[in-house]
């Protein structure tokens, strides 16, 4: 794999604002890097279409409908909440069921494509909805969805 | 699921070499890193237990968080498909309330997990996880209403 520039000077993007995350947490996962550059405010969802091929089988009507968190970065809107005490972490709105979430950190094995082999830090935002929800065709579905 | 190099980088990303996640559909405003059809079990919220698995699911390799946000690299991105499996141990460690997010209700319970998991991209890269020495950074459980099943 060609080697990444990810000094974020050179992105074509504004530079973080300093970190200000509702969660102290936050700063030692993944969606820190979200959080501390992002305004977020409650806000009513559109309908989003799920990817046809992810439904396996499923009608293309019942994808459920983004979490109603819209988070802000750099003034694009994503329907993204967090994580942390007494927040709500679904990533679909509309729904009533169970919910997990694990941020786990580890080392393993990497084989890169030149044939070298390293070892690398991992972190991982992973968490699951198992209920009924309101689709986007309207009519209430049972499913279980990953977020990854 | 982001792999690092060296140390984490959580504010500028400089050590991230790869950021495995399902996508942002329709981009960038629906569904945010959410597939269907995860393999649950055992969810217990007294006991603070359940599991998470799936395995060769389709994913992508947008290399770092940032540019799976707002795909500026070239490549933006490589095919890639990942498997893991996720054990919520216990115990409960503490519960609460749902504080924190207007227009949502429920109990969330803390408790520990660990994961295994590997991934691959289509460029030739792999992964596999070290199942010893994992920390559970977070964990919960929870069961939740929002929406129109919270009002």
């Amino acid at each position: 794999m060609r080697k990444l520039d990810l000094d974020s000077m050179t992105w074509d993007l504004p530079p973080p604002r300093d970190a200000v995350s509702h969660h102290a947490h936050h700063l030692l996962s993944r969606r820190g890097f979200i959080g501390s550059m992002a305004a977020t405010a409650g806000a009513a969802a559109g309908a989003g279409l799920f990817p046809v091929a992810a439904l396996a089988g499923k009608p293309a009507n019942s994808a459920p409908k983004p979490t109603a968190t819209i988070t802000n970065v750099f003034g694009t809107d994503f329907h993204l909440t967090f994580f942390g005490p007494g927040i709500d972490p679904s990533s679909i709105g509309d729904f009533n069921g169970f919910v997990g979430v694990a941020d786990v950190q580890g080392t393993g094995t990497a084989h890169n494509p030149d044939g070298t082999t390293e070892t690398l830090l991992f972190d991982t935002d992973m968490r699951f909805m198992s209920g009924v929800y309101v689709g986007v065709d309207g009519a209430v579905h049972k499913g279980a969805f990953g977020f990854v | 699921m982001d792999l690092y190099r060296s140390r984490y980088d959580f504010t500028n990303f400089t050590t991230q070499v790869h950021d495995f996640d399902p996508g942002i559909h329709p981009y960038p405003s629906g569904l945010f890193w959410t597939v269907p059809n995860p393999s649950l079990d055992s969810i217990n919220l007294g006991l603070g237990t359940a599991r998470m698995t799936m395995t060769d699911l389709a994913v992508t390799d947008f290399f770092d968080i940032p540019n799976a946000l707002f795909r500026f690299q070239d490549p933006v991105s490589s095919p890639a498909k990942c498997s893991f499996d996720i054990h919520w141990s216990g115990p409960v460690t503490s519960r609460g309330g749902v504080t924190n997010s207007p227009g949502s209700t429920g109990e969330l319970v803390m408790s520990s997990a660990t994961m295994t998991w590997s991934a691959s991209n289509a460029l030739g890269f792999s992964f596999r996880s070290n199942p010893e020495g994992t920390t559970s950074a977070f964990a919960q459980l929870g069961k939740i209403s929002n929406g129109v099943f919270a009002e």
